[in-house]
This record gives C-alpha cells, structure tokens and sequence, in this order.
C-alpha cells in the first residue's frame, strides 16, 4: 500500500490572478524547479512549506494537500 | 533540463568519459607491458589536468544557458536529495575504505583480486582508492539525476 500526497496548487495559482510558479517559489523561498516538482506530485514538501503555500492562498492546508492512501 | 540537473549531468559526463579514458589507457599499456610508475604519472595527470579544464569549462557554459538558475540557492528538496546521493556514496566509500584495509592486511589473497602489474605496492592502493572514489561519484551524480527526473 503506498501513500501519496496530492495538492491543487496549479488550480489556486490561477484563482490567483494567474499567479506565475516563479512568484509562489520566490513567496515561499524555494526555487522554481520545486514548485513544478510539488505540482506533479513528484515532491511533497517540508511541513513549512505547505503552510507557507497555503497562507499564500489564504487556505487551510487540508484545501491544499491531500492525503490519499492507495491500494 | 533545470540548471542543477544539467550541471550534474555535465560533471558525470566528465567523470566518465575522462576517467573512462585514464582506465583505458592503463589497460593498454599493461597489454603492452609498458605500464611503469612514469607512464602511470602522464595518465594521471592529463587526466586531473582534463578533469579540472573541462569542469570549469562545462560549467561556465551551463551557468551560461541557464543563467536564470543559476545562482538560485540551494533549497529543501536540493538538499533531500543531495543527502539522499551522499548516503550511497557514503555506503561505497566504507566499502573501499574495508577493501583497502583488507588488500593491506592480507596481500597474498588481494592479489588474486585486484593486482596492477609493473606498479608498486603503493599505487596499486592508489588506484583502488580512485576507483572506489569514482565509483562513489559516479552513483551519486545519478541518484541525484534519477531524484530530480522521477522525484522524490
């Protein structure tokens, strides 16, 4: 059974006014190549960093990051 | 391609095709029987001096392209990933420092294993430490390259 950790990032970047990768990576200091990596769910990040990206969306962190267990 | 991947790319490159090459070269001349301390010594040091050149070379023009990147500092997932490469370059290094130890201690058995002909003692344990120094490079550029391609 493995575990993943999905996110919708993409879709509240652009309920951002289009908020580009580059200014989220720079809000939450990380590069840009992380943020891609975060959006397809090739890294899932350090606990300050997804509260970071959620306070940029002003969202809870469970409207952000979902867990999901995978049979 | 990221700035980070294509500089480890570039390094491994080096590393392979030059060190490949020193390997190569030392095979040779042992074939021919010619393989002595000097020989050895003009293998070696083209081989750093290359090593060194191309190295500054590759990675001025990557940082070139890549400019935007480039001086990007290193965050979270660079360093899950460098620590994850380091711990299995780690676990190769011990590996030769275990390896070296024991063609140390019992010569006539580590004969059978590794021995370079015409060479004395001394470098024959250089080279051991250089290949297993490689070794451990070489798998670290691709866990790295592996980490940032398929995640982590």
């Amino acid at each position: 059974m493995a575990n993943v950790i999905t996110n919708n990032i993409r879709k509240l970047r652009f309920d951002h006014n289009e908020m580009t990768q580059q200014k989220l990576a720079d809000v939450v200091s990380v590069s840009r190549q992380t943020i891609v990596a975060i959006e397809k769910g090739k890294y899932s990040p350090s606990l300050e960093v997804a509260f970071k990206i959620s306070n940029v969306f002003e969202q809870p962190i469970n409207q952000v990051f979902f867990y999901l267990e995978e049979t | 391609m990221s700035y980070k991947e294509s500089s480890i790319l570039a390094s491994l490159l080096i590393t392979l095709g030059i060190w490949g090459n020193y390997t190569w070269g030392v095979i040779n001349l042992y074939q021919q029987e010619l393989l002595s301390t000097e020989t050895m010594y003009g293998l070696l040091f083209s081989a750093v001096i290359y090593t060194v050149v191309l190295e500054i070379l590759l990675q001025t023009i990557v940082a070139i392209i890549k400019h935007k990147e480039a001086n990007d500092k290193s965050d979270e997932r660079d360093k899950i990933i460098s620590t994850r490469a380091n711990s299995y370059a780690y676990k190769i290094l011990i590996l030769g420092s275990f390896s070296v130890t024991f063609y140390i201690l019992f010569p006539v058995i580590a004969q059978f294993t590794f021995s370079m002909p015409g060479l004395a003692k001394e470098y024959e344990i250089m080279h051991l430490i250089i290949a297993f120094a490689l070794f451990a490079e070489i798998i670290c550029s691709l866990v790295k390259l592996i980490s940032y391609r398929r995640g982590y």
